[in-house]
């Protein structure tokens, strides 16, 4: 009787503490969420204030300059071709001269 | 034997005891803990219900503003996070040092930290700096102060200083927008903070987060416009040149993609000038550039010659007169209407044919003419090119214009409206009807923002006159540029289409107009074939004594414009053989 109460009370015991083991895992893996999350929104921001230090760095007359500085011949880029726009009437199909050929000029 | 058994019997007896009583006292044990814990819960101790209660903390996430891109994606205005610093002076250690503390930490002056904190006795939160460096806010984190805190904040950045301030406008101190595009697009600008609720121990560490309690930061959506900002500080460049050096009253430009109807550049420039203040005024520009209004959309000017392009394309499609037909035209002052209204040119070509009459800009031709043409024949030729009405641009306070009602429309109205007089358009809405010339003749649908999608880029609009008639007027107001007004505005690398215009300022409180004092524009499209852009320029009230003439004040600087930004965009030049040619004949 005595062996089972002794037994009784270590499986309680046990049990107590895998629950409280459980609990503080739970409460570190919380913590280090809140950590992981915070970190990222420090990084976001961290990419925010790049950003802002990127687009003020790179002012047209600087990039113009640093082109200038660099040997070879440069070109601006051309628009990508674009189909001309069309009327309504085109789009009905009432047009005599309809034009909708791709522009390659740009 | 019978000794063993009862003494087994009694040890048995007594063990069972025993265990009875451990059961009993466990059992006891734990009804004594249960009542306990009732207690607790039910009726719990002042001092233990403080103790006990939920630690609940709550935390606000900064979500971003969504940034202002330009046509490629170039950053116009975005945010980034800066920390405020803030002190409890009722917490602080010790309230005779802390303004040191800090004023050593950040590197300020301590006396002024602590006048900072006197000046607001009693009160838990006093600003000591709006916008820490990082290095501050890093310095102050690792110092710990007690009653020392950093408060995270949005702060709005526009990357390219003023370039563009009119069109993008600015935030308020809430990072809400106070005009412009930030006002404008709102909306989708506009970032929704989140929330975290979470469950914390005595020393603040998060214990629990419960996902429900957790609402996500939204950041506002980025907003691409349709503005190039290499052409905006070219057009702002140039047009500030030209107010000065004709010392006017003010200037607008626009660049429109003739395309896809999407503004490329926007600009309206206010000279504070004395004797122009009585003319407008724009009380919110005086407070900040990006608080004025947009003149381009807002206040609408008498076009004068620049008008006359539409009037001629549709009397000219209702054959009102044919491009070749030689028309009565004076030799010598001046021509007088049906009505006996006198008509003056600035010169006197005698009888020209309906095409010169637009190349040279004889405001007798146009009279004759809309003379022929009957009301609701004129009428209707302002209001299919748009006038009398807003383009739906969505730009704030936008103007429809004036355009005289049919109960007023009298035979003077007759024959000033086609010389661009008792009528008042925008900028905007010129440049939208101009570019009609420029298509097939269909009215573009005006953008501000950049089109995402081919059915956005190309929206259907109605044809406002015949493609044959587009490209006719493109020919005629090409030799504007050759034989006309236009010609000190050539350009040697593109073949230009445009017409000058010069009208006299009106007197801001009506009765009539200045005599000396003007309102100068040009308005011009290229390259010939196939145009890309159109340009408009108004100068308004420049000085005469440096001229006043539209094709010479405002003609070289849409050349100029149109100049930089075809080559800026990769468009082949054009003009070659034309050029020289007409070089040659102006020598």
């Amino acid at each position: 009787m005595f062996a089972k109460l002794l037994l009784i009370i270590l499986i309680t015991g046990a049990t107590a503490c895998i629950l409280l083991v459980n609990r503080q895992q739970r409460i570190e893996t919380a913590n280090e969420i809140a950590h992981i999350h915070r970190c990222l929104l420090e990084h976001d921001q961290a990419l925010w204030t790049m950003r802002n230090e990127v687009a003020a760095r790179c002012q047209p007359d600087e990039v113009r300059l640093a082109i200038a500085t660099l040997a070879g011949a440069w070109r601006p880029i051309p628009s990508p071709p674009r189909r001309d726009a069309r009327s309504a009437t085109q789009l009905a199909g009432g047009d005599p001269e309809p034009n909708n050929k791709l522009d390659l000029s740009g | 034997m019978r000794h063993e058994d009862q003494l087994r019997s009694h040890q048995s007896d007594r063990a069972t005891a025993w265990t009875k009583l451990v059961v009993f006292a466990m059992i006891a044990g734990f009804g004594l803990l249960l009542v306990r814990v009732g207690q607790m819960k039910l009726r719990p101790d002042p001092q233990l219900a403080r103790a006990v209660s939920p630690r609940l903390s709550s935390l606000s996430e900064l979500a971003k503003r969504g940034d202002l891109l330009d046509a490629r994606h170039r950053v116009l205005a975005t945010s980034t996070v800066a920390y405020r610093l803030f002190v409890d002076p009722t917490v602080v250690s010790d309230a005779q040092t802390i303004a040191v503390d800090i004023a050593e930490v950040i590197d300020a002056d301590p006396v002024e930290i602590d006048q900072k904190i006197l000046a607001w006795p009693g009160r838990r939160y006093v600003v000591i700096d709006h916008e820490l460096d990082d290095w501050q806010a890093q310095a102050i984190r690792q110092a710990d102060l007690s009653g020392v805190g950093l408060q995270a904040h949005l702060v709005r950045h526009y990357p390219h200083g003023e370039t563009g301030a009119g069109v993008i406008g600015m935030v308020g101190f809430e990072q809400t927008g106070v005009g412009g595009m930030e006002h404008l697009f709102e909306a989708s600008l506009a970032p929704r903070d989140g929330r975290l609720t979470y469950l914390r121990d005595a020393n603040r560490r998060a214990l629990w987060i419960d996902p429900e309690a957790h609402r996500p930061a939204e950041d506002g959506r980025d907003v691409q416009l349709s503005i190039d900002l290499v052409i905006q500080q070219f057009i702002e460049q140039r047009l500030e040149e030209a107010v000065n050096e004709f010392n006017a009253g003010g200037g607008r430009a626009i660049v429109l993609d003739c395309r896809t109807g999407e503004i490329r550049a926007m600009c309206d420039i206010l000279n504070p000038r004395p004797d122009w203040d009585e003319i407008t005024t724009d009380p919110g520009r005086d407070i900040h550039r990006a608080l004025g209004r947009n003149r381009c959309v807002t206040d609408p000017y008498e076009p004068g010659s620049t008008f006359k392009p539409f009037v001629w394309a549709v009397a000219t499609e209702l054959s009102r007169a044919q491009p070749e037909e030689i028309l009565p035209t004076p030799s010598a002052p001046a021509y007088r209407t049906s009505q006996g209204r006198r008509i003056r040119d600035s010169h006197y070509h005698g009888p020209v044919s309906w095409r010169t009459v637009l190349i040279k800009s004889i405001n007798s031709g146009m009279a004759i003419v809309a003379e022929r043409m009957t009301t609701n024949e004129l009428q209707g030729a302002v209001a299919r090119f748009g006038f009398g009405r807003k383009t739906g641009c969505g730009l704030p306070g936008e103007s429809p214009g004036l355009v005289t009602n049919s109960a007023n429309w009298n035979h003077y109205t007759q024959t000033s409206v086609p010389v661009g007089h008792e009528i008042a358009v925008t900028p905007m809405q010129m440049v939208r009807a101009f570019s009609v010339f420029a298509r097939d003749g269909t009215l573009p649908a005006i953008r501000i923002t950049a089109a995402t999608t081919e059915d956005e880029t190309y929206p259907v609009r109605h044809q406002v006159i015949p493609p044959q008639i587009a490209k006719l007027v493109r020919e005629v107001l090409r030799d504007v540029m050759l034989h006309g007004t236009g010609r000190r505005a050539q350009s040697e690398r593109y073949r230009i289409f445009a017409k000058s215009g010069t009208a006299q300022l009106p007197k801001p409180q009506g009765g009539g107009y200045f005599e000396d004092r003007y309102v100068s524009s040009f308005i011009g499209g290229a390259p010939l074939d196939d145009p890309r852009i159109v340009v408009l320029c108004v100068i308004d009230d420049p000085d005469k004594s440096r001229g006043h003439y539209g094709g010479a004040i405002t003609g070289p600087v849409v050349r100029d414009i149109i100049d930089y930004t075809l080559t800026y965009l990769g468009v082949e030049p054009d003009a070659g053989d034309d050029h020289d040619a007409s070089m040659a004949a102006a020598d």
